[in-house]
């Protein structure tokens, strides 16, 4: 139609005027180039934080770790590699390893699955469950310290009320935090009492977040029992909380200080060292921060691994809906 | 559905809840009960709650004096105020930034956000340290301060939030004309208020509870936080005074729990949100 | 032939609210029945009591002369499609439709995933589930899904993967929640036919909840039209449209919605602005309320006996019909009559018309809202009649 064959042709021109490819010749607009200058001025302080705070130290810790430097000591050695290695050998800081791995081993799976059991029964009741879940969430926001005062008090080998239950029940009583056999089992029992509130209201969530269709349509299909339900619905469906409760409750687990500096300092005979604990203690009591610092890469490597395995195993059989 | 009635099934689950409820408080109760004994009481190794002989007052006052208790909650609270705010204040606009607009980059900040949140505080505290020894920050409250302005994890909350507020929302008010800046303080400030608000409620938490940095910087009783005002009131009590010390125990805790107590809704809330994007 | 499906008196409370109120239906083997109503009329809960997901506080539930009142979901042989589909989402689609058949033919152990399936009779077992899976698949077109997970498929096809989950099992009755109403208008038209059609290959009764009634007109054979946790009317689509026996069903049914115009019956004739408009009502003079569907108005220009004035404010050509936008000027309030493609070339905006209807077309509702039919004495028509 001749309307069309105009339209065209002016546009034809328009194009002409104009190169066809200015946007790509001067690589933005003026939009894009305030968007970016506003960006960056936003940024700004953050990034100067980011170097002074995060960025600056860690390099700093990378650095120092390969010495043998002291705190107030002019010259230190370059030790390279030997630094790690002489680390992996030291008896102390091993057995640091394998305390804090018992600690976690103890604390970790208790805690994620007394709150997914508590957060079940909780989530079952309707009238109580911000009263139960208020309860059982107190300790998280207790102070560390204090509790850990509190639990030294309760587990007292002759006046602890623990140990006078256990009287009253006729059983032995146990030297909870004086005996080195014991006292990693009684750090993971104030480290589970701490730790179930956390995790039972992030389940709680996890719960209430399933759609009650899916239930509705398990009973329609003969799902029948409370167990065939937690493991046709539940379990699948919380497969995302589950990974986050068990990730935080890991790194939480492995980064254990308060209780250990409060009650035991490491013993009785060093049964009790973290490793947080001894990094505290090599780099500012003993001030060999080179060797503190090589503990710390240790220690974020630790972290790093956790978070990898977690990701990657555990994702594969997550199903994100 | 239909109302619950007393079926077997809800009085076992009850009960076991109950039982929970009890294992959970019983440390409250004894450090209440210890806080109001004398030390002959503590020693006599009875479980009865009540004491024989009311010492509540000696206990409250050895724990208010023998360091100074108040002005010791009084740095906490002020320390984690100021974190918080400081807190905010920083992560906010890079937040707004790394979720909203494009700029080159943007993926190196984010990596470094990453980066940040796997590396605790306790791992960069010997440079940290030293830093603060040569500019003599040592032993004062800006050091207390200082170190966790920044923070990764609030930058990471944010982001999320930000990403999934709509975008219409800021070009309207770039429509207005309100700058880039105008926009995170008018705009995202007020929305994202549940964010900022589970953030803070996780940070006072965290660093009210922090041992590990009061620990090494500071010495002097005048300028601890609660746990290390704590663990010098150990160090200074001459033998097993556990009534005085449950005393301190309580007064230490009691702000907390009484915040928690008020606001429920927000540290559960606040606690759900950062599951959920983390 | 004993009917499928019988309700009796169901009464349900949530507190001190009535959500269900003496509901009572039979439904015969094969027959689709639609519950259809506004939001909040009781109608999920409805089907949520005959499938046994909620108990009734009075009344019982009979599938095939067995009394299912007091029996689980799980163990009354009935199917359901959600609204909102249900489907695992960690299942592939195969998984999601072998689980019924899994849950009723392979017991605990056998439904382990790997050593449940160590025996030979297990395995014959599963590769039975598997056929039945597969021929449903087939039937629906599906086939090509069956590997897939529910968040790798679009809404239509999800929902088909609901329907094969309710299909494979052969139930006795099929309960629907609003399954097509997360879909798109075009798919839903499509998807209504198929679902008839596989509800008649299926042969059993099902009982099909919706809040579109055009829906409920089209796939039903009888339309029960639910409000305020009572059944007004249940009858077949035809008698629904054109034999209300209450206003508030009227109202519902028929899109655009009916044209209702206040009157008065005045010695068994009902009169609207003082023209009448049927003859023949029995009882006392009293006001009523007329009702005249869109399409059984008829504009002209002539007055006629029984005709009334309207003025027309614009007229809507959409294609396949003309809307016409009238006011009665008796009362201000707003008309719509529906014209043929063809018709309405001579109107003007803004003129006066003439509007009458045809006698049988004149719906008349008392003031409690019940019918009044001519030559019934008060007819009031709140009874249930089976059309």
């Amino acid at each position: 139609m001749a309307d069309g064959h105009e339209q065209m042709t002016i546009m034809g021109a328009g194009w002409r005027i104009m190169p066809r490819n200015w946007a790509a010749r001067t690589g933005m607009t003026a939009f894009d180039r305030r968007e970016r200058s506003a960006a960056w001025m936003l940024c700004a302080p953050t990034a100067l934080l980011m170097l002074a705070l995060l960025i600056l130290p860690t390099l700093a810790v990378l650095a120092l770790s390969f010495t043998d430097a002291e705190l107030g000591v002019r010259e230190f050695a370059f030790l390279g590699l030997d630094a790690y290695r002489d680390l992996f050998t030291d008896r102390a800081f091993l057995g640091a390893f394998r305390n804090t791995a018992v600690y976690v081993a103890l604390v970790a799976p208790a805690s994620v699955i007394l709150g997914l059991i508590l957060a079940m029964m909780i989530e079952a009741e309707v009238r109580g469950r911000a009263f139960f879940r208020s309860v059982y969430f107190l300790p998280v926001v207790s102070l560390t310290v204090a509790m850990a005062s509190v639990w030294q008090y309760l587990m007292h080998p002759s006046f602890g009320p623990m140990n006078l239950v256990l009287k009253a029940l006729g059983l032995p009583s146990v030297n909870w935090l004086g005996s080195s056999d014991n006292v990693l089992v009684a750090l993971a029992l104030i480290g589970i009492w701490q730790a179930v509130g956390f995790n039972l209201v992030l389940f709680l969530a996890g719960l209430t977040a399933i759609n009650r269709d899916l239930y509705a349509a398990a009973e329609m299909d003969g799902v029948r029992s409370a167990w065939s339900r937690f493991w046709t619905v539940t379990w699948p469906m919380l497969g995302p909380t589950t990974l986050f409760v068990v990730t935080i409750t890991m790194i939480n687990a492995v980064k254990v200080f308060e209780t250990v500096a409060t009650l035991t300092q490491g013993g009785p005979s060093k049964a009790s060292e973290v490793l947080l604990y001894t990094i505290y203690k090599e780099g500012f009591v003993y001030l060999h921060i080179g060797v503190a610092s090589a503990m710390a890469i240790v220690f974020v490597g630790v972290l790093l691994v956790l978070l990898l395995i977690q990701t990657k195993v555990l994702e594969k059989q997550v199903h994100y809906s | 559905m239909t109302l619950q009635t007393l079926s077997f099934s809800r009085v076992l689950r009850l009960g076991l809840l109950a039982l929970g409820a009890a294992i959970i408080v019983f440390p409250y109760v004894f450090m209440l009960s210890a806080s109001l004994k004398p030390p002959e009481d503590v020693f006599s190794a009875s479980l009865s709650l009540w004491p024989q002989h009311l010492a509540a007052y000696e206990n409250f006052t050895k724990a208010l004096t023998r360091i100074p208790m108040l002005r010791i909650l009084f740095n906490g609270a002020l320390v984690c105020v100021v974190i918080v705010v400081f807190q905010i204040v920083f992560a906010l606009p890079a937040a707004y930034a790394l979720a909203k607009l494009n700029f080159p980059g943007r993926g190196l900040l984010f990596g470094l956000v990453m980066l940040g949140l796997l590396v605790p505080i306790h791992a960069i505290s010997i440079p940290l340290y030293a830093a603060a020894q040569i500019s003599s920050l040592l032993n004062t409250l800006a050091v207390l301060i200082i170190p966790f302005i920044l923070s990764v994890f609030a930058m990471f909350l944010f982001r999320q939030f930000i990403k999934a507020m709509p975008d219409e929302l800021i070009h309207a008010a770039r429509m207005d004309g309100l700058s880039e800046t105008a926009i995170v303080w008018r705009i995202i400030l007020p929305n994202a208020w549940p964010a900022a608000s589970a953030f803070a409620i996780f940070s006072v938490v965290a660093h009210w509870n922090d041992l590990y940095w009061p620990l090494i910087t500071i010495s002097k009783t005048q300028l601890a936080t609660p746990p290390l005002g704590l663990l010098f009131f150990r160090s200074a009590e001459v033998g097993d005074d556990y009534g005085a010390l449950m005393a301190a125990t309580l007064i230490v805790t009691l702000p907390l729990i009484l915040f928690f107590l008020f606001a429920q809704r927000l540290f559960i809330e606040g606690v759900t949100m950062t599951g959920l994007k983390g | 032939m004993t009917p499928a499906l019988v309700l009796r008196n169901l009464v349900k409370f949530f507190g001190a609210q009535s959500i269900l109120q003496d509901i009572s239906l039979e439904a015969a083997q094969g027959e689709l029945i639609a519950l259809v109503g506004p939001s909040g009329c009781g109608k999920s809960t409805l089907l949520r009591i005959i499938a046994g997901l909620e108990r009734a506080d009075k009344g019982s539930v009979v599938l095939d002369d067995v009394d299912v009142t007091d029996l689980r979901a799980a163990d009354r042989d009935m199917a359901m499609v959600f609204q909102s589909y249900a489907l695992y989402p960690h299942l592939t689609a195969r998984q999601n439709i072998a689980l019924p058949l899994a849950m009723r033919r392979l017991n605990s152990f056998e439904r382990m995933p790997l050593i449940g399936g160590l025996t030979p009779a297990t395995r014959e077992k599963r590769a039975a589930i598997m056929r039945d899976v597969e021929r449903t698949a087939n039937a629906l077109r599906i086939t090509e899904l069956l590997d897939r997970k529910p968040a790798q498929m679009s809404g239509g096809q999800r929902q088909r993967v609901a329907l094969g989950r309710a299909v494979v099992r052969r139930p006795k009755a099929f309960l629907m929640d609003e399954p097509l109403s997360n879909l798109d208008a075009a798919l839903r038209v499509h998807t209504r036919a198929e679902i008839v059609a596989l509800h008649r290959e299926a042969g059993v009764v099902t009982i099909y909840v919706t809040h579109d009634q055009e829906e409920a007109l089209g796939m039903a054979d009888r339309v029960a039209v639910m409000m305020g946790g009572r059944i007004l009317q249940i009858a077949s689509p035809e008698a629904i449209y054109h034999n209300p026996d209450h206003i508030d069903v009227a109202s519902f049914i028929g899109s655009p919605k009916i044209n209702l115009l206040p009157g008065h019956v005045s010695d068994g004739t009902v009169i609207h602005a003082g023209r009448p408009l049927k003859a023949g009502l029995g009882g006392s003079d009293r006001k009523v309320t007329i009702g005249i569907r869109p399409e059984h108005l008829h504009l002209t220009t002539d007055v006629t006996q029984h005709s009334i004035s309207v003025g027309l404010n614009r007229l809507e050509f959409l294609g396949s019909e003309v809307i016409a936008h009238l006011t009665d000027p008796s009362d201000g309030s707003g008309l719509i009559a529906r014209l043929q493609p063809g018709e309405g070339h001579t109107f003007r905006d803004h003129t006066t018309l003439q509007a009458s209807a045809s006698t049988q077309h004149v719906l008349v509702f008392e003031s409690d809202g019940g019918r009044a039919r001519a030559d019934d004495n008060h007819g009031r028509g709140m009874a249930h009649h089976a059309a």
